[in-house]
């Protein structure tokens, strides 16, 4: 701008000097001698302007670079141009991992500034049930070993750390430790560990590793992102809990009005329900469907079907102190097959204000194998059904109704385990209320009504769940 | 041999799904963006917004509709500033959208291209629900659209090349009539400058920063809780001889702290609608802005 006014002033200059040549008469020439004059003083005049604003310009960038300068991360401190300049500014990417820590003038060395997010998770509670939880069984089922209610009195569930970012421009990472603190010293789990594919064409993304596998709806989720303080029976007994397991998985999501993602994957096959890395590592396959869409702007709603074949060789079940002779192990082929569905209404979508949910799965488990070497060919199923009310900012209810329906044709030789549920179906109901200050806290209190056995099991809980540092933002 | 028909059969499917696009599809984090898009982009593009009026942006569930509409965007056009972090990365990772990825072209933060005030110099949560890079709300401060209106013009010339004078042409047109609503909206304000007024929630730092008015608290004692009605009741002692003109709350908030306080204080309580849609009169930028000042100027008693 200023270089354009300067040259636009010295042309008119000249050519106001360059009308002055040549012959011309004394009153002319006093006129002229006027003109020059006036453009001398108009020249001094902008030249004084021009450089006034220059000098507030320089003023501004200063104020600007001081700004900058202050230990706040990621500013982008601009002065406002004129209407109908173009900004020049570079277009900045949004950054998944915490700001840089006063990397702002001249070089760091540190290699800190691309950290990842780093988020932990503590997860601890206090349980009162009326049975001895060491006593605990689930009848008609042989279970792993997280699908005991848990230790009596106060305890720490798993303290989960987390650390994730953008490795590159085609993947993203991340990976999840959970120490579980219990009376016999911490175990520390890897409970996820993978990479995901950003770039892929087509809608498609891959992640690989260890993960949660893509099947059902709760199987994705981390567990303190739950209702309830426990998982329902139908995760106890057909996933112990989460299926996590090595391995690669693809899902596409179709260029659709409506939702649809459709994947699956291959694991090695060593996490229940399979067992053992059958087949050379490659023991387990799944496959998914999933359709989701609104209605309105006040509903939303999900639903899938998804698949997991499991190999399982030598998956042994049962107490953790038991003998080895005392294990139920089951060698042969387990297919599980969910349905799943969520839904949600909130007044005008707005979901911090109040919303409501329905949520359930059905799971339906076919085995075709040998339990202790004991021809066996059954299948289970179970089922649960959750509803959530939020009806302020910082208050939830919820209630579960949930039932398992075992296999009650057994051969002789395995009526006496605990694959015999003696008729009886388990269910189970539960209610919670939690209190959440914001979106990093809650506290819950849970009273179950647990019928896993014949005679019922009333579990009172209190949990908290506190989350600090990065939080990773949660899957519908 | 029958997993490689279904496999083609799937590859025949997408590639057939996916014909040439007509028009160059955005997806709008928020309305005010939608907005604008449609003023720059006209009837070359098609706008789906990923929230409405009175939604909270902050807490969106990040649920299978949003996912696909990112999947099928060429163009994410968010507010950024960490106003949609509770969201908006899960639907990009999700989306196995590469042509949106931040970084890319096809992502547009418009908190980027702005001044940003009430930057924090400690961030720590136990202050609330603070913003490390500054507030996000900056839609109340016009100026902003200005210079996020050149961004995405650019924006859209480089997506779009076929289409590029059509675009510029659009955004010649749109800052002319803003520019010319700017000055109507700060002359109409003028003789509001330094009245003093009470906010729900830190939303409206852009907006009383361009008009000058002078803010004596905000009802949450921290971002992000609301106040309780202890809390409202020191608010109130602390008002004393210097009422504010009036109180004002967005259309998404709950506004029963403001009313509470409006009656105590004998002051009018204003439910303004803070973008595109958050009220009847509401219906695009130009409409939005006219609404506010007339509730504004109309509020004062």
């Amino acid at each position: 701008m200023r270089i354009h006014t300067r040259t636009w002033l010295a042309a008119a200059t000249l050519a106001a000097a360059g009308l002055t040549g040549g012959p011309a008469a004394a009153q002319e020439s006093d006129g002229l001698e006027a003109l020059k004059q006036e453009i001398r003083q108009m020249r001094q005049a902008y030249e004084a302007r021009i450089t006034q604003l220059e000098a507030r310009i320089s003023d501004l960038e200063a104020a600007e670079r001081e700004a900058a300068a202050a230990p706040a991360p990621m500013q982008q401190a601009q002065v406002q141009p004129a209407p109908m300049q173009q900004a020049q500014a570079e277009p900045a990417p949004m950054p998944p991992a915490p700001a840089p820590t006063g990397a702002m003038s001249g070089g760091s060395t540190s290699g800190n500034a691309f950290n990842p997010s780093i988020g932990v998770l503590l997860n601890g509670r206090f349980a009162a049930f009326s049975k001895d939880p060491a006593n605990y069984q689930l009848p008609g089922f042989a279970l792993a070993g997280e699908a005991g209610p848990g230790a009596e009195g106060f305890s720490l569930d798993e303290t989960e750390i987390n650390f994730n970012s953008n490795v590159n421009d085609l993947f993203y990472a991340s990976t999840t430790a959970s120490l579980d603190a219990g009376d016999d010293g911490v175990d520390v789990d890897l409970e996820e560990a993978y990479f995901q594919t950003l770039s892929l064409p087509y809608g498609m993304t891959i992640k690989g590793g260890r993960f949660f596998a893509a099947i059902g709806y709760l199987n994705e989720n981390h567990t303190h992102t739950d209702n309830f303080a426990d998982r329902p029976l139908a995760y106890k007994a057909f996933l112990n809990g989460q299926y996590n397991d090595d391995g690669v998985q693809l899902a596409v999501v179709l260029p659709t009005e409506l939702y649809v993602q459709v994947g699956g994957g291959a694991f090695r096959g060593a996490d229940f329900p399979a067992g053992g890395a059958a087949h050379d590592g490659v023991g387990a396959y799944t496959g998914f469907l999933r359709l989701g869409g609104d209605i309105g702007f006040e509903s939303t709603w999900r639903a899938g079907l998804s698949y997991l074949h499991a190999d399982a060789r030598g998956r042994a079940t049962g107490p953790e102190d038991a003998d080895p002779a005392d294990l139920l192990t089951f060698d042969g082929k387990s297919n599980l097959y969910i349905a799943d569905f969520k839904f949600q209404w909130s007044p005008n979508g707005n979901i911090i204000e109040k919303y409501i949910e329905l949520q359930g799965e059905y799971l339906f488990r076919d085995q075709n194998g040998t339990y202790n070497n004991i021809a066996y060919d059954g299948q289970d199923s179970g089922w649960y059904l959750e509803g959530v009310y939020k009806f302020n900012r910082n208050w939830r209810a919820a209630y579960r109704y949930e039932r398992l329906n075992p296999e009650n044709n057994l051969a002789l030789g395995l009526l006496g385990t605990d694959l015999n549920s003696f008729g009886h179906s388990p269910r189970a109901q539960s209610f919670g209320i939690d209190w959440a200050r914001n979106e990093f806290s809650l506290v819950r209190l849970q009273f179950t009504h647990d019928m896993s056995r014949n005679v019922p099991d009333n579990r009172f809980y209190i949990q908290y769940i506190m989350s600090i540092g990065a939080h990773t933002a949660h899957n519908f | 041999m029958k997993t490689s028909i279904i496999a083609t059969a799937i590859v025949i499917l997408l590639a057939a799904a996916e014909p040439a696009a007509a028009k160059v599809t955005i997806f709008a984090c928020e309305p005010e963006w939608g907005a604008l898009a449609e003023e720059i982009g006209g009837d070359d593009v098609s706008v789906r917004n990923a929230t409405n009026a009175m939604q909270d942006p902050h807490f969106v569930a990040a649920r299978p509709s949003l996912i696909g509409r990112v999947r099928s965007a060429d163009l994410v056009f968010c507010t950024g500033a960490q106003l949609e972090i509770g969201w908006l990365p899960v639907l990009l990772r999700q989306s196995g959208n590469a042509k949106v990825q931040p970084g890319t072209p096809g992502y547009l933060a418009a908190a980027n291209y702005v001044r940003k005030l009430e930057i924090p110099t400690s961030v720590d949560r136990a202050l609330g629900d603070i913003h490390p890079e500054g507030n996000p709300h900056i839609i109340g401060n016009p100026h902003n659209v200005s210079l996020v209106a050149i961004q995405l013009a650019q924006r859209l010339e480089a997506l779009d090349p076929d289409n590029a004078e059509k675009y510029s042409a659009r955004l010649a047109v749109f800052s002319q009539r803003w520019e010319a609503a700017i000055a109507r909206w700060e002359g109409e304000m003028a003789p509001l400058r330094g009245i003093p007024i009470v906010v729900q929630h830190k939303t409206w730092v852009y907006l009383t920063d361009w008009l000058g008015l002078n803010v004596i608290t905000t009802l949450e004692p921290r971002p992000g809780i609301p106040p309780s009605t202890s809390h409202l009741r020191d608010v109130l002692a602390s008002l004393g001889d210097n009422p504010p003109k009036f109180i004002i709350n967005a259309a998404y908030e709950n506004d029963r702290p403001s009313k509470w306080l409006a009656k105590r204080a004998n002051v009018p309580e204003l439910t303004l609608p803070y973008t595109v849609g958050g009220s009847k009169e509401a219906k695009d930028l130009f409409a939005l802005f006219d609404a506010t000042i007339n509730l504004l100027l109309g509020g004062q008693s």
